[in-house]
C-alpha cells in the first residue's frame, strides 16, 4: 500500500444481526486505491460487493449493522478513518469526496423531482449558491454527460428519459461536485449491451477528467477486461483473489477465479469447448463453512494435505507481484491445474 | 389537461344521472304510499288521490324522475290557486312531511354535516398521519409500540360504541357539556367558540377509528418508500436523515394516503349517521335516516343521495387532479 493511494480499506468485516443469526455479508476485504485508477469488484450475487461498497459510503444503518475494521480516505487534508468519525462527518463526504451510482437508474432516481432540481440539490448541499446557481451547474453537468438539449431537458423527470440517459443523469449527479472516489455499483446491469458500452465509455472519459478513483461492482466479466485496471474477486463475503486485469484473466491464482473464467463463452471455442460449471451453490452467510469457503465445491481440495481446506481459513498471500490469492495450494499446484 | 377535467366532468355528470334514476326506480317499487301517508287520520280515497295528484305521483317514475330534474335548474311549482306554492331553483322537490322546500331543509342540515366533517378530518389527518410518520420514523422503539396499541385500539373501536362511552363520561358523568346543549347548531361565523365545543366531542369520536387506520396506512408507507432506491440515492448525496424524511419520503409515502383521504372526507359529507344520531347532530345523515325509516320522504331520499354521490364523484375529481399535481408521472400533457 503505498502513500498515494486514496482509499484504504483494511479488514473490513460487515454484518447484519437477524433472527436466524448473525449475517456475516463482507469479512477481511481489504484493498487500496489510487485516484485514477480502477478497481473492479468481481462476485456472484450475495457475495458482499455492494454491502462492502455501502459500508464505504457509509450508507448502512449504524444501529443495525455491525462494522468494524478501517476505511481510510487520504484527503489533501490529511488522513481520515471513516467507520471511527461521526455521521455527520461522514455525510458531509458523501457526495463531495465520495459518490455512488447504482444498478437501476429508474428507481435510484426521484421520480417526483426533476433531473435538473435533484442534481442541483447534490451541488447545493456541499457548495454555497442560490437555486439558479444549481440548475446553471446541473446544466453543466447534463451538458458534460451527454444530455443533447440540456438547457431544456434541466426541467425534464426521470421517466421521461430512456434507461442510458438516466444512467447518465445519475453519473451527472454523481460527479456535480467533483468527487475523488467514485463508486459504480452494476451501472450497466440494467442496459442493454450498444448503452452499456457507451456508459462505460463515459465513466472512463469522466475518469480521466476528474482523476477519479472509481470501484466499479459487477458480475460481468467482459466489463471488468474492458474497464478495470485491477480486479478483487469476492466469494462469500471475501476477496478471494487480487490482480491486475490481465493477470486475473490469463493466470488466475484462485480455484473460484478459474471456474469463473471456465463458465464463459469464448467465441473462438464454441464447437470445440463445452462451458464447465462450479458445482454446488455458495454458502449461506449464516453458518459459514470451517476453513475455506469455498471449499465445499473446490475440485482440487485433495492436493491440500491434511483436510487443511475444510479446517483452516487460508490468508490472502502473494502469489506473485501485486497478485494476491486466498488459497491452501502451493503456487506450482496452481500452476498446473490452470 | 382541459380535456382530461371536462371528460371527468362528463362522465360524473352522467353518474349522478344514474344514481338519482334508480333512487326513483328503487322508490317506484317500494310497497307503501307517500300520498296515503301524507293523508293523516281522517283519510278518504278522495284525499289520498288528490294528495298523489299534488305531490306529482300520479305520473309514471320517469316523469317523476324528469320533473325532479327539471326543477333543479328552474324550481318547481306545486299546487294550483291560493295553495299554490314555489320552490325556487335549485329545487329538490318538496317534503309534504316536513312542510318545506327540500332546497330549505338540505340548507340548515349541510352545515352541520359540513362543520362535523370538516372537523374529524383535521383531527384524523394530523393523529393519523402524524403518529404513522413518527412510528415509522422510532420504528420498533416504545413509540412505535404505543402507537400500535393505539392503532389496535382504534380500529376495534366502532364509532357506535366510541361514540356512546364519550357520551356517556363527558356529558353524562363529568359534565363537560350540558345535556340540554347536545344538537344546538351554532354558527362558526357568530359564535365560534360554541360551535367549537359543541362539535369537539362528535369530531373525537368520529377521528378516532378514522385516525387508527391512517397511523397503520401512513406508518407502512413511510417505511416502503424508505427502503427505495432513491432514497439510498439521497443518503448518498449527503442529504441529512431530517431532509431524506420531509423531502425525499414524505411526498410519495403521503400520495396514496390524500386518495383516501378525499374519498373517506367526501363520504362523510354525505352524512355521519351514526354520529350524527349519537350526538343529536341535524345533520344530513339524521334527515337521511329519519326520512328512510320514519316518514319515506322521497324527495329527501333523493336529494340526500344525490347530494352524497356528488360529494364523492367530486373529490375523486379533486383527487385525480391533486395526485397529477404531486406525481409527475401521471401528469397529463
Amino acid at each position: 500500500m503505498s502513500a498515494h493511494n486514496y482509499l484504504e480499506v483494511k479488514k473490513l468485516n460487515v454484518s447484519f444481526p437477524t433472527e436466524d443469526g448473525l449475517v456475516a455479508a463482507t469479512s477481511d476485504l481489504t484493498f487500496s486505491l489510487a485516484r485514477g485508477e480502477t478497481l473492479a469488484i468481481v462476485g456472484e450475487s450475495g457475495s458482499g460487493k455492494s454491502v462492502s461498497s455501502l459500508a464505504i459510503m457509509g450508507l448502512h444503518n449504524r444501529a443495525r449493522t455491525n462494522i468494524s475494521g478501517e476505511v481510510i480516505l487520504n484527503l489533501p487534508t490529511g488522513s481520515l478513518e471513516l467507520l471511527s468519525s461521526s455521521e455527520d462527518t461522514v455525510r458531509d463526504l458523501r457526495g463531495k469526496e465520495m459518490a455512488m451510482i447504482f444498478q437501476d437508474p429508474m428507481s435510484s432516481l426521484h421520480p417526483y423531482f426533476s433531473v435538473g432540481a435533484q442534481i442541483a440539490e447534490a451541488w447545493l448541499l456541499h457548495n454555497k449558491g442560490n437555486k439558479s446557481d444549481g440548475l446553471k451547474r446541473a446544466i453543466e453537468m447534463l451538458e458534460l454527460v451527454g444530455i443533447p438539449l440540456p438547457v431544456e431537458r434541466v426541467h425534464d423527470f426521470p421517466h421521461q428519459f430512456s434507461g442510458g440517459m438516466r444512467q447518465r443523469v445519475m453519473i451527472a449527479m454523481a460527479l456535480v461536485n467533483n468527487p475523488s472516489l467514485l463508486i459504480a455499483d452494476e451501472p450497466t446491469t440494467a442496459l442493454d449491451v450498444t448503452v452499456q458500452a457507451q456508459i462505460l465509455k463515459l465513466l472512463r472519459d469522466m475518469q480521466k477528467e476528474f482523476n477519479m478513483a472509481i470501484i466499479l461492482i459487477t458480475h460481468d466479466l467482459g466489463v471488468v477486461a474492458e474497464f478495470a485496471d485491477r480486479v478483487n474477486v469476492m466469494y462469500a463475503g471475501k476477496n478471494v483473489e487480487e490482480a491486475p486485469v490481465r493477470d486475473l484473466y490469463y493466470k488466475p491464482a484462485h480455484p473460484y477465479t478459474l471456474g469463473l473464467l471456465r463458465s464463459i463463452p469464448r467465441v473462438d471455442q464454441i464447437d470445440t469447448h463445452r462451458l464447465q460449471t462450479i458445482p454446488g451453490q455458495p454458502p449461506s452467510l449464516i453458518n459459514l463453512p470451517m476453513g475455506c469457503a469455498f471449499a465445499p465445491r473446490c475440485p482440487y481440495k485433495e492436493l491440500v494435505p491434511n483436510n487443511l481446506c475444510t479446517t483452516k481459513n487460508p490468508e490472502l498471500s502473494n502469489f506473485a507481484d501485486n497478485h494476491l490469492t486466498r488459497c491452501h495450494l502451493t503456487h506450482d499446484q496452481i500452476e498446473s491445474v490452470r | 389537461m382541459l380535456k382530461f377535467v371536462s371528460r371527468r366532468l362528463l362522465s360524473s355528470l352522467i353518474i349522478l344521472i344514474v344514481i338519482s334514476a334508480t333512487v326513483f326506480i328503487i322508490f317506484n317499487y317500494l310497497p307503501f304510499d307517500p300520498a296515503r301517508l301524507a293523508c293523516g287520520k281522517h283519510c278518504t280515497p278522495e284525499i289520498v288521490s288528490g294528495n298523489r295528484h299534488r305531490l306529482g305521483l300520479d305520473v309514471s317514475w320517469w316523469m317523476q324522475w324528469w320533473e325532479y330534474l327539471k326543477g333543479i335548474f328552474v324550481g318547481r311549482t306545486y299546487g294550483q290557486g291560493a295553495a299554490m306554492f314555489t320552490c325556487p331553483a335549485p329545487a329538490f322537490g318538496y317534503s309534504f312531511n316536513q312542510h318545506a322546500c327540500v332546497s330549505t331543509i338540505l340548507a340548515s342540515a349541510l352545515p352541520v354535516t359540513v362543520s362535523l366533517a370538516i372537523g374529524a378530518f383535521i383531527m384524523w389527518m394530523f393523529l393519523g398521519v402524524g403518529l404513522g410518520v413518527i412510528s415509522a420514523r422510532f420504528r420498533n422503539t416504545w413509540i412505535d409500540r404505543a402507537s400500535n396499541i393505539f392503532v389496535l385500539v382504534g380500529t376495534s373501536l366502532p364509532t357506535f360504541i366510541s361514540g356512546l362511552l364519550i357520551l356517556l363520561f363527558i356529558v353524562l358523568k363529568f359534565n363537560l357539556i350540558s345535556p340540554l346543549d347536545l344538537g344546538q347548531w351554532h354558527s362558526p361565523l357568530t359564535a365560534p367558540w360554541e360551535w367549537f365545543t359543541s362539535f369537539f366531542w362528535p369530531w373525537l369520536s368520529l377521528a378516532l377509528i378514522y385516525a387508527a387506520t391512517y397511523t397503520r396506512f401512513t406508518r407502512s408507507n413511510v417505511i416502503e418508500t424508505s427502503s427505495e432506491d432513491f432514497i439510498r440515492t439521497a443518503r448518498a448525496k449527503g442529504v441529512s436523515e431530517r431532509k431524506v424524511l420531509w423531502k425525499h419520503t414524505l411526498r410519495p409515502a403521503l400520495a396514496p394516503i390524500l386518495t383516501i383521504a378525499g374519498l373517506d372526507f367526501a363520504g362523510l359529507l354525505g352524512g355521519a349517521i351514526i354520529t350524527e344520531q349519537i350526538f343529536q347532530l341535524p345533520g344530513l345523515g339524521r334527515l337521511t335516516l329519519q326520512a328512510a325509516l320514519q316518514d319515506y320522504d322521497l324527495p329527501i331520499i333523493v336529494s340526500t343521495t344525490i347530494l352524497a354521490a356528488t360529494f364523492v364523484v367530486v373529490a375523486n375529481l379533486i383527487v385525480d387532479l391533486a395526485y397529477a399535481f404531486l406525481d409527475p408521472r401521471i401528469r397529463v400533457k
